[in-house]
Order: structure tokens, then sequence, then C-alpha cells
């Protein structure tokens, strides 16, 4: 895969992640899987990951409070790369981890296992992942467990993502926004912040008295920029086919 | 009150200053994109956080959810600044946990009320 397709695919895959929502509150649903997972792996810390952009961020955990870390430093980047689950049996003996500053410095880990947690579309959002102290491996059954589990972490997540549609009142179809539509609104809204911003604090006397003259060109153009905004509006509307939102 | 602003846009940052902080007798610092907002928010502890949405690298939501995840600023409260006005649009975002969201393009002579009325509410 070239550079370029695998940033593109990243941003896909972040996309979806950011479609997905997951929430960053406990939920102990996920906590108790986390639980599971190590005593079937028989291992001291659990922890189900959100691989974002730059961070990843602990979704449930077992035996290890991990607050957001940055990406590059983390494992479960790689374990969302994989395929299947993850094993490292000896971190200081591969060349991805020996030198990650949790293998050297504490909780000096030593075995990482993480089972991707896989999107209903095949995206990789982050890992149920397994750790301990001491160098070692899991045999096929516990790889199985902690990959099922992962599963079932997935589902969970999709079931709070349809609950939290049903609750905001929207429909799953209509979170598909055009893109373009969705573009030419950022793209429209951002600039015109700072212009009506801009002529408001003017009108105001923010930046002092205004002659007669300059008073009247800036209502011709806090009129217009009103205008522009309202085209805009009733624009995206029309594109959604949905009623504007106020602002 | 301290209000941190996170916006890429320039423009923007400096309009919200002024609204919050001239026109609203905030306190405001500023940062250009999400990983330097978390690292001032980490340092400086503001009383809320104006948190762009769709900025390039790191985007409101990851940034929020960065916010929520270490112990000093988790109960920051956060308010999306978004461009993102679309309904649909609206309704992903409200799932996502922060205080309130403010659409572009606002009021400059109302923002700090508005702001203060989401803390109080």
């Amino acid at each position: 895969m070239s550079a370029s397709s695998t940033a593109e695919s990243e941003h896909q895959r972040l996309d979806a992640l950011a479609r997905f929502a997951i929430e960053s509150t406990a939920d102990p649903t996920l906590d108790g899987l986390a639980s599971l997972a190590a005593l079937i792996c028989g291992a001291p810390i659990a922890l189900i990951t959100v691989v974002e952009a730059s961070h990843q961020w602990t979704k449930a955990r077992f035996g290890m409070d991990l607050g957001p870390v940055e990406r590059e430093s983390t494992f479960c980047t790689h374990a969302i790369d994989s395929e299947y689950v993850l094993i490292v049996p000896d971190t200081r003996f591969d060349a991805r981890f020996a030198t990650n500053p949790f293998v050297t410095r504490r909780p000096s880990i030593r075995f990482y296992a993480g089972a991707p947690l896989i999107s209903p579309e095949g995206w990789r959002f982050g890992a149920l992942c397994v750790m301990d102290h001491r160098p070692r491996t899991l045999d096929v059954r516990k790889v199985e467990s902690l990959r099922l589990l992962s599963r079932h972490a997935m589902v969970h997540l999709q079931m709070r993502r349809q609950l939290a549609i049903g609750i905001a009142g929207t429909e799953p179809g209509e979170l598909r926004v055009p893109m373009a539509a969705a573009a030419v609104s950022h793209g429209l809204r951002t600039p015109l912040t700072s212009i009506r911003g801009s002529l408001a604090l003017l009108a105001s006397g923010y930046a002092g008295e205004l002659p007669p003259a300059a008073r009247e060109m800036l209502a011709i153009a806090e009129r217009n920029s009103v205008r522009l905004g309202s085209f805009i509006e009733d624009m995206l509307a029309e594109r959604t086919g949905r009623d504007r939102t106020k602002v | 009150m301290k209000a941190l602003i996170v916006d890429d846009e320039e423009d923007v940052r400096y309009v919200a200053r002024v609204s919050l902080g001239n026109v609203g007798g905030m306190m405001v610092i500023e940062a250009c994109d999400g990983k330097e907002g978390i690292a001032r928010a980490r340092a400086e502890r503001p009383d809320v956080i104006l948190l762009d949405v769709m900025m390039p690298g790191m985007d409101g939501p990851e940034t929020l959810k960065v916010l929520r995840g270490y112990a000093e600023t988790a109960h920051i409260p956060v308010v999306f600044l978004t461009a993102k006005g679309m309904a649909a649009q609206v309704s992903e975002l409200e799932t996502l946990g922060a205080d309130g969201i403010i659409l572009k393009p606002f009021d400059p002579l109302t923002l700090a009320a508005r702001v203060r009325a989401i803390l109080e509410s």
C-alpha cells in the first residue's frame, strides 16, 4: 500500500470513528469485559482503548488507570494495523516496542496481546488488550477468547451508539450528511463568523466612535452580511432537504 | 472567569477574544489547535473551554476526549464552537459529551452571556 493510500485509509478510519462518536465516559459493561479478559488470560492488566489521530484514550480498564497517551507511544496503534490478534511475547525483543517508555520505565510492560475493535464496516477503532510485567504468551483458546471479547465490546459500543441516536431523535440515515454540503457549511460559516463579528463589534463602539459616513457604510455591510448568512442557511436547507437550523 | 478559546482560525479567535474579554469581562487565553489547547488547559485550568470542532490534525471531538481523560481537565466545562450548522451534524455533536454547542457565526455582543448561561444551566 502506498503512503498516500495509507493516509487516505487512515483519514477514512478517523471519519468512521468520528461518526461512531464513542463517549469518553466510564462504561461498567466494558470495564467488566476488560476484567473478564484479564481473568481469562491470567493477566494483571487489561484495557479497551480507542486510537484517534494523535492520541490513544482508554475506554475501559482493569489493573491500570491509564490516561490519554500520545499515539506513537502506544501498543494498540500497532494492534489496529494487525489483521488478527497482535501478540508480543517479550516487548524487549521486539523492535517496535523495545524502546517504548511503557517498556523501559514503569509499568515495565513485557507482554502484550491486543485484539482490534473492528467496526461493522471493517474499520479498526482501537483494541481490547491484555498486558503483563513478565514475558509470556497465550494459548490458542485464550487468543480466541480475547478476539471474541473484543467483538462483544464492539457490539456493545454499537448498541450504545444506536441508543444515543435514538435519544437525540435522529435516524441513522440522517447522519449521513452529504459531504459537499457539510464542507460548504463549514467553508462559508467560518469566514462569516469573522466578518459579522467584526462588523458587530465596530458598530458597538468597541473601536471608538465612528463618523456618520462610516456608520452608514457599516450599516450597509452589516445588513448584507446578514443577507448572506440567510442565503447560506436557505441554500444548505435546500441541499439537504431539511429545515434550517437556527443560528 | 478564565476562558480558553481553541480555534485554528486566527480571525475567529480575535473576534471571540474581544467578545469574551472586552465585551464580556472574562480573562481570555488562546490556542490554535487541539494539542496546544490541551497543554494550555492542563497548565492554566480555565473555567471554560470554547472548542472549535473542525481543526486540522486533532479535531474538537478528539480534543474533548483527551481533556476528559486528564484528571486536571476532566471537569472543565467545554462548549463546542462550530460551523457545522446542519441539524444532523448538531445532533451528532450533542452525543459527544460537551456541555454546550454554539454555532458560527455567533453574535459577539452576546457570546459571553451565552457561555455563562450554558455554565449555569
